[in-house]
């Protein structure tokens, strides 16, 4: 297992402390053209040192938390605190302070490197703009040190960025956010662009590179497997709200809302002879223009009651670290998969 | 064993001519039997669409087969004309694409595109066509198909619109279906959906089908037998939980290894397979895999290995296998 770094302790009966979140956005809001409501109240920490694993479907608005988070794009309402510093309305120029110690990795690794700049002098730029690196040959003996880091030749720093293959390139994206050694890095769908044979490199070096320089996660994906490797906690969100967040292995032997459970039976079985049973939920998610009333999932649960259709669920606890928006939500939860019977597949 | 519907073999495709031709397929072999479903697997680039596009007879410009046959109901489908290709596809073989919006017509009624190949094939009339396009809309799960037969594609879900490439191709009764991604640009639940279409049209229909994919998990959920390529080729071919039990070539040992397992409990750093995919224009000599090959031998650069028999319906081009 990996250490983690203490996010909380106990000292007697009722009395918790617990360190301030590296990340709190509260309540936050992000409406497109009047009426896309692509983010809609979202409530989500990240704990110092931790990876939390931000999981949804296309659309449900993660790139969008993403972005809001690291202010390139200005929410509709809400806030953005950051290691305690309300950042929501903080002016660009007062934001590069924060910049060096909050970074990013996106999906793209085509489009993430500047195409008319060299790979060293790409991967040393945040250090350039921080004042952590000098000019001339002190810059390119960083960035040949910095490829070294991630099993790149320091030989290629003056290659240009359509020189490197893709897992390559994410490489280079990944220790460019790393050089300065941030306290959180926003990481959105990472590995998803790579070839699978290379994907498991990328995920081992951003475990490693972790390890060493303490930084925390929030990371973006679709696929169920590799947040299992990754993270330490899951947050669920769906059509621009949080559904569940819970610890990694609570969520993955028993995940409570009903949108989660589905979720994950419907990740394909890892062998041929151990196929689960499926939830199919009928329908596609609706779109953010047209948000269902009550709770937004209603329209697809299989456990929707008039309740349901009229009353939205807040995300509330219901065990160590476990918060579910649902009105079934308890302890032990209703399982959706057992309501069914054995290979059902509900379809519209 | 029953004769396959579809072999393809010793297929070798190149781009270019002369000096400067690319080998892009280098001698591939696959075949599927009567209601069987084949997965292909392999990395980005090693030539798994270019097989599924060879054997529906669409190659790319610029590309010829330089040897090979493609054997369909007992015909070499490479010989056929234009015309007698054309007679196939829709018909007989049919093939979905990676990316529904660009192979449905954007300014057309989904109704109309599946009707258009019914009355062409089969010849139908506008209304008998229209009625089996409403039929083909509600197979495929899709919800008021009465509705949605007068729908544009923009006006669909990306789940909607990959079922109505699937009704689309399943329209004249094809006996095999070429899919090729199907789920790969679709959400998780999505897929599902899609994979339990298919494999109960398989069950109902008794569809021959050749799933392409990069995703280990949809060939555990569907294919009964799996070829992996690699650089061009196909490197291993194995019944499915044969190949998940213990793969034969390293490539394929590499690549379940290497794939964070959500049933299993997380290993602290995943396997990896070294080094990055070679692009085809710089292909490495001998066996194309053995710079990243833990297993390698003196010969593997120099001289590429035979796909060899080892056992019940399993095949693998590996040295290391040889001598081992
Ligand atoms: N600039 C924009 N203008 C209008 N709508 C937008 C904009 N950016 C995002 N959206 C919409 O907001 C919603 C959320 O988009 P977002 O990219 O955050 O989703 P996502 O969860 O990252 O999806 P994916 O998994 O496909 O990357 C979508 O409906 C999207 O179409
Ligand atoms: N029109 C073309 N001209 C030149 N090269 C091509 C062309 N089409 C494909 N290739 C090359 O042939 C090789 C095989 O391509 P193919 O599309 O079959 O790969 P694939 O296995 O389907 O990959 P992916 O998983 O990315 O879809 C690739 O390296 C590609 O660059
Ligand atoms: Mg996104
Ligand atoms: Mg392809």
């Amino acid at each position: 297992m990996r250490r983690r770094g203490p996010t909380g302790g106990v000292l007697g009966e009722g009395c918790v402390v617990t360190e301030e979140p590296i990340l709190k956005l509260e309540r936050l809001q992000k409406v497109f053209g009047g009426k896309i409501h692509a983010v809609d109240g979202v409530d989500l920490e990240v704990r110092k040192r931790e990876t939390l694993a931000l999981v949804g479907e296309s659309g449900c608005g993660k790139s969008t938390v993403a972005r809001l988070a690291l202010r390139l794009t200005a929410p509709t309402a809400g806030t953005i605190a950051f290691e305690g510093r309300d950042i929501t309305k903080l002016p660009q120029w007062k934001l590069k302070s924060i910049r060096r110690r909050l970074q990013f990795v996106f999906q793209d690794p085509y489009s993430s490197l500047d195409p008319r700049v060299t790979a060293g002098a790409s991967i040393t730029e945040p250090m350039f703009v921080h004042g952590l690196v000098g000019f001339g040959a002190k810059r390119k003996a960083k960035a040949g040190e910095l490829m070294e880091k991630v099993g790149l030749s320091a030989r290629h720093v003056d290659q240009w960025p359509r020189q490197f293959s893709g897992g390559q390139r994410q490489r280079l994206g990944i220790i460019r956010a790393f050089s300065v050694e941030p306290h959180l890095i926003v990481a959105d769908e990472p590995v998803s662009a790579l070839d699978v044979s290379v994907r498991s490199q990328v995920i081992n070096l951003l475990q490693d590179l972790q390890e060493t320089v303490g930084t925390a996660y929030l990371f973006i994906s679709h696929d169920m497997a590799t947040v299992k490797h990754i993270a330490d906690r899951v947050a669920v969100m769906y059509l621009g709200r949080i559904m569940e967040t819970a610890p990694k292995e609570t969520f993955f032997s028993a995940p409570h809302h009903p949108y989660s459970q589905a979720l994950l039976s419907a990740v394909p079985s890892s062998h041929p002879r151990r196929k689960r049973q499926r939830v199919v939920l009928p329908g596609d998610p609706p779109s953010p223009a047209k948000t269902p009333s009550g709770c937004r999932f209603h329209p697809r649960c299989p456990m929707a009651v008039d309740r349901c259709r009229n009353e939205v669920p807040e995300l509330r606890a219901i065990g160590k670290d476990h918060q579910v928006a649902c009105h079934f939500a308890a302890p032990n939860p209703l399982n959706v998969n057992e309501l069914l019977p054995a290979g059902s597949t509900a379809t519209a | 064993m029953t004769a396959p519907l579809l072999s393809v073999e010793g297929l070798r495709l190149a781009f270019g001519t002369g000096e400067d031709a690319i080998e892009a397929l280098r001698g591939v072999d696959i075949s599927i039997g009567p209601g069987e479903c084949l997965g292909l697997v392999g990395e980005s680039g090693s030539g798994k669409s270019l097989t599924a596009f060879t054997t529906m007879g669409l190659l790319p410009t610029q590309s010829q087969v330089v040897a090979g046959r493609v054997m369909f109901a007992g015909q070499d489908l490479l010989q056929k004309s234009e015309r007698e290709l054309e007679q196939l596809r829709g018909n007989d073989l049919s093939m979905i694409f990676q990316e529904p919006m660009t192979a449905l017509n954007p300014v057309m009624h989904v109704g109309e595109q599946i009707a258009a190949p019914l009355r062409r094939h089969l010849g139908l009339s506008r209304k008998a066509a229209r009625t089996r396009a409403i039929e083909q809309l509600d197979l495929v799960g899709i919800p008021d198909p009465h509705a949605r037969v007068d729908n544009f594609p923009h006006e669909m879900s990306g789940g909607m619109r990959q079922r109505t490439m699937i009704a689309m191709a399943l329209a004249c009764d094809p006996k095999l279906l070429i899919a090729d991604e199907p789920t790969t640009a679709l959400d998780t639940t999505i897929q599902a959906q899609i994979i339990e279409l298919l494999n109960g049209l398989r069950r109902e229909l008794g569809l021959s089908i050749l799933i392409i994919t990069h995703d280990l998990g949809v060939i555990a959920e569907m294919a009964d037998r799996v070829a992996v390529m690699y650089g061009g080729r196909v490197v291993e071919e194995s019944p499915v939980d044969k190949l998940f039990d213990e793969p034969l070539h390293p490539y394929s040992k590499g690549l379940l290894r290497s794939t964070p397992d959500i049933d299993m409990p997380v290993a602290r750093r995943l396997a990896t397979i070294s080094g990055a995919v070679p692009h085809v224009t710089e292909l490495p000599s001998g066996c194309t895999f053995h710079p990243r090959c833990p297993d390698r031998l003196e010969i593997c650069s120099k001289e590429a290995p035979e796909e060899k028999c080892v056992g019940a319906g399993r095949r693998v081009a590996c040295w290391a296998r040889d001598v081992s």
